[in-house]
């Protein structure tokens, strides 16, 4: 057998050489093996993980210590910054990336982040960490009300900046500018914008931007009669919504997503407390950003165009946001298959809501297109005939079949498809009609999560002809909806086809309903009591001129919503009265859909109907300031103030005799929609500001 | 020759060559093989030469050592119990139904309906 021989000396020191190794191995090799677990530990989430994360950084020292801070605290950290937010809630927007790392990762509270990062300003190299630590520590000191804290970070910060980080360092004063901006420190702002326009500057760059828009802040905010928007957020339960972000966002920048230019951004205080100073006038809408824990099972209840706050100077603008539970769904639920001739749904009920509104979505390739179903129901439980979801006005996609796109028959088919998925969810309003809460929202654990919205509708039997719309033969499928509907004139899906079928060519072929779909139309107004088909009737009577038709179809619209005719289709109406010469009628119809139409997208045929009948400039401009327009698609809305006073000032030039005659001669043709014989003389510079406003109205849609 | 004469002769040749060189540490030697002081006897333990079986010696070492290892990463590991058995390094959301889902929730969701439906 194998031996080992060895003196007992050897043996001594082989042991006493173990010893040591194992010393060192507790000494060297086991913290780095803490660090590791306490890094997983607080990426998991775990009970612990904060804690232990915290004792190895307290452990820790030199570079090491750094490059934890950095990597813990300061690189997911917030500085105010749009990134630092896991949603951003806008007017029925919800923006949130998609994949998120370590969702479970704990949050460091604001003794924490102080704690360490005044401890990275005052150790760590500096870098660019340097200059982000900076800016969060600053945040967390005013998040507590210590603005002097705040300025204090920042400053130290940019003296211990060296040279080569001289952009960086610019970006602190830029900091503390605003900060005292917002403190309402304007000398002490001012000092700091001048420093920084007196270094060298690129023009037209961020930071140039940035010092033009805070020194207009401090001009109006001097301004004693300087407008403010504050507010406060909170939960339905009275829990205050501290640190949240809020942002108050330009109508001209709503389009796009948030960047971090835009002037007005702050974060609630431990109250919910936020509020802006020096606000220019303009109109504005808050988006706020929040963490998912916030967000989960909560909503923010907004409708797009009763959102808006428009700011004419001198105002102070209360606006405070209070998250409210998600409604939960009741039935149908879970993937529930409805095979009866009606279905029931129900939901929980909510307090003080007057009526709810019922909402369907179809499924497409990336997403789902939505609907109404019903509107205005009394109670939280309604049972509809599954016609009703078969005549609700659905969208469709398009999608690809072979290398075409054609529009996808499993949506054209909409509820009558008995293999889709479909999901509801519901609204509550309350008796002023403003929206108390919805059952959509995030639902990100198994509390919140609820039942699934999903149903599937298996009443409807496919037919022949459904068979080749969903083979993708829509012309074919066409044809045999009429032949089908000709053999039987009692069966409304072939109707309902017919003309679903109709319309896509129609669009397809970017033309208006043709009179070949007319008949098919008239037939469906006389069984869907939605009221759908009566809309594009209007609209073609209109687009040829049957006047006693078009009458006769909106007051049948009229009818089927209970005198409540929706704005958009209101004011359709006026300009079609408009057209036809009826301006007094065409004007009292376009106030009415003005004063049930918060979008304000219709303003310029009001206002030009105004002017037309009365030759009233200050009237019309006194409404356009009443009613601004905007949109959140775009950043081109017509000025219609000023569109309208160019106007006001240039009736007084030499051609003030005529000019209201020319005005209304315009008018007339943009009305009528043939602009021919006026634009010989519109072209004269005479009448450029005629010419704009012209422009601007036939540009109304 | 006789042979007591040739003892004599390889004797005094022998005395001749080596008599220069005299034995010094028999003393030493004489301590070494039978100590008497404790000094003496420590030393000799200090070089006593052990025979030690390899495999057996080798394969406690190897399992002591294994056990200490182990031991001592347990102890780090287990100090904070983690509140679920996958690491989640990364989490995606989905937009389902109107709603907003964690996408392993919502799929493990789905999944149960459908099971439930069937059964």
């Amino acid at each position: 057998m194998l031996k080992l021989k060895i003196k007992v000396k050897h043996l001594f020191a082989l042991i006493v050489a173990l010893g040591a190794s194992f010393i060192l191995l507790q000494l060297l090799v086991m913290p780095k093996v803490e660090v590791v677990v306490a890094k997983k530990h607080y990426e998991q989430g775990t009970a612990n993980g904060k804690s232990e994360l915290l004792q190895v950084i307290d452990a820790s020292s030199g570079d090491d210590r750094w490059a934890l801070i950095q990597q813990y605290m300061i690189e997911n950290g917030s500085d105010l910054g749009t990134t630092s937010y896991d949603v951003i809630v806008g007017v029925e927007t919800f923006y949130s990336n998609m994949v998120t790392s370590y969702p479970d990762e704990p949050h460091w509270t604001s003794e924490e982040k102080i704690k360490y990062l005044k401890d990275y300003l005052n150790g760590a190299p500096a870098n660019g960490y340097l200059v982000r630590a900076a800016k969060q520590l600053a945040l967390e000191y005013l998040t507590l009300g210590q603005t002097k804290n705040a300025l204090g970070a920042l400053e130290q910060t940019e003296q211990r900046l060296p040279r080569n980080l001289y952009n960086q360092s610019k970006e602190l004063k830029l900091a503390r500018a605003r900060i005292c901006v917002n403190a309402d420190a304007f000398d002490a702002a001012e000092r700091l914008l001048d420093e920084l326009s007196l270094s060298s500057i690129p023009e037209a760059s961020y930071l140039s931007d940035s010092i033009a828009k805070l020194k207009s802040q401090i001009v109006e905010q001097h301004n004693n009669k300087a407008s403010s928007v504050s507010g406060t957020i909170n939960r339905s339960d009275g829990k205050p919504m501290a640190g949240i972000g809020v942002f108050l966002r330009d109508s001209r920048e709503v389009y796009h997503s948030l960047r971090e230019d835009e002037p007005y951004l702050t974060m609630t205080d431990s109250e919910g407390n936020f509020s802006f100073k020096g606000v220019v006038p303009g109109s504005y809408v808050i988006y706020i950003g929040l963490s998912f824990d916030q967000i989960d099972g909560w909503t923010r209840p907004t409708k797009q165009d009763t959102e808006w706050i428009d700011i004419r100077g001198e105002e102070n603008v209360t606006r405070n946001i209070t998250l409210q539970r998600l409604i939960q769904i009741h039935s149908p639920v879970d993937e529930q298959v409805i095979t009866g001739k009606t279905i029931k749904f129900e939901w929980e009920a909510v307090e003080g809501a007057a009526y709810y509104t019922l909402n369907g979505t179809l499924p497409i390739e990336n997403g789902s297109v939505g609907s109404i179903i019903k509107d205005h129901i009394e109670s939280n439980s309604i049972e509809l005939p599954l016609e009703t979801l078969y005549n609700a006005a659905s969208g469709y996609s398009y999608t690809k079949i072979g290398d075409k796109d054609v529009p996808d028959p499993t949506t054209v088919l909409g509820y009558a498809n008995p293999s889709s998925r479909f999901s509801w969810n519901v609204e509550a309003y309350d008796a002023n009609g403003k929206l108390l809460t919805r059952s959509d929202g995030y639902r990100l654990n198994e509390k919140t999560m609820g039942h699934l919205p999903f149903f599937y509708l298996k009443e409807h039997t496919l037919t022949d002809a459904d068979q080749l719309l969903l083979a993708g033969h829509m012309d074919d499928a066409l044809l045999k909806y009429q032949a089908d509907y000709e053999r039987n004139e009692q069966d409304p899906h072939s109707l309902r086809m017919i003309v679903k079928l109709l319309g896509i060519k129609a669009t397809e072929n970017k033309q208006p309903l043709g009179a070949d779909s007319i008949p098919y139309l008239e037939k469906l107004a006389g069984v869907d009591d939605n009221g759908n088909t009566l809309s594009s009737l209007i609209d073609y009577y209109g687009r040829i001129g049957n006047w006693s038709q078009v009458d006769r179809y909106y007051d049948m619209l009229n009818e089927a919503h209970q005198g409540k005719v929706p704005s958009y289709t209101q004011a359709q109406y006026g300009r079609l009265l408009l057209k036809q010469g009826k301006v007094q009628e065409g004007e009292e119809m376009l106030r009415q859909a003005q004063e049930n139409d918060p979008s304000n997208r219709f303003i310029g045929d009001y206002i030009a109907s105004v002017i037309y009948t009365s030759g009233n400039f200050d009237k019309a401009v006194g409404l356009a300031n009443l009613y601004p327009e905007r949109s959140y698609y775009g950043q081109d809305n017509p000025d219609w103030s000023k569109l309208v006073h160019g106007m006001s000032v240039e009736s007084q030039g030499p051609n003030k005799e005529s000019y209201f005659s020319k005005l209304q001669e315009a008018l007339q043709g943009c009305f009528s929609g043939d602009q021919g014989h006026t634009d010989d003389w519109i072209d004269e510079p005479a009448f450029a500001s005629m010419k704009a406003f012209i422009t601007a109205v036939s540009e109304v849609d | 020759m006789r042979p007591e004469q040739e003892q004599e002769l390889i004797r005094t040749k022998l005395e001749e060559e080596l008599g220069e060189m005299h034995f010094l540490k028999s003393a030493e030697v004489v301590a070494r093989t039978h100590p008497r002081s404790l000094w003496a006897k420590l030393r000799a333990v200090w070089n006593y030469e052990l025979e030690l079986p390899l495999i057996s010696i080798g394969a406690s070492f190897a399992v002591l050592v294994a056990i200490v290892f182990v031991t001592q990463l347990e102890e780090k590991v287990d100090k904070a119990e983690p509140t679920r058995n996958l690491p989640r390094a990364e989490r995606q959301l989905v937009e389902a139904g109107g709603n907003t889902y964690w996408k392993d929730d919502y799929e493990k969701a789905v999944d149960d309906v459908e099971v439930k439906n069937q059964s």
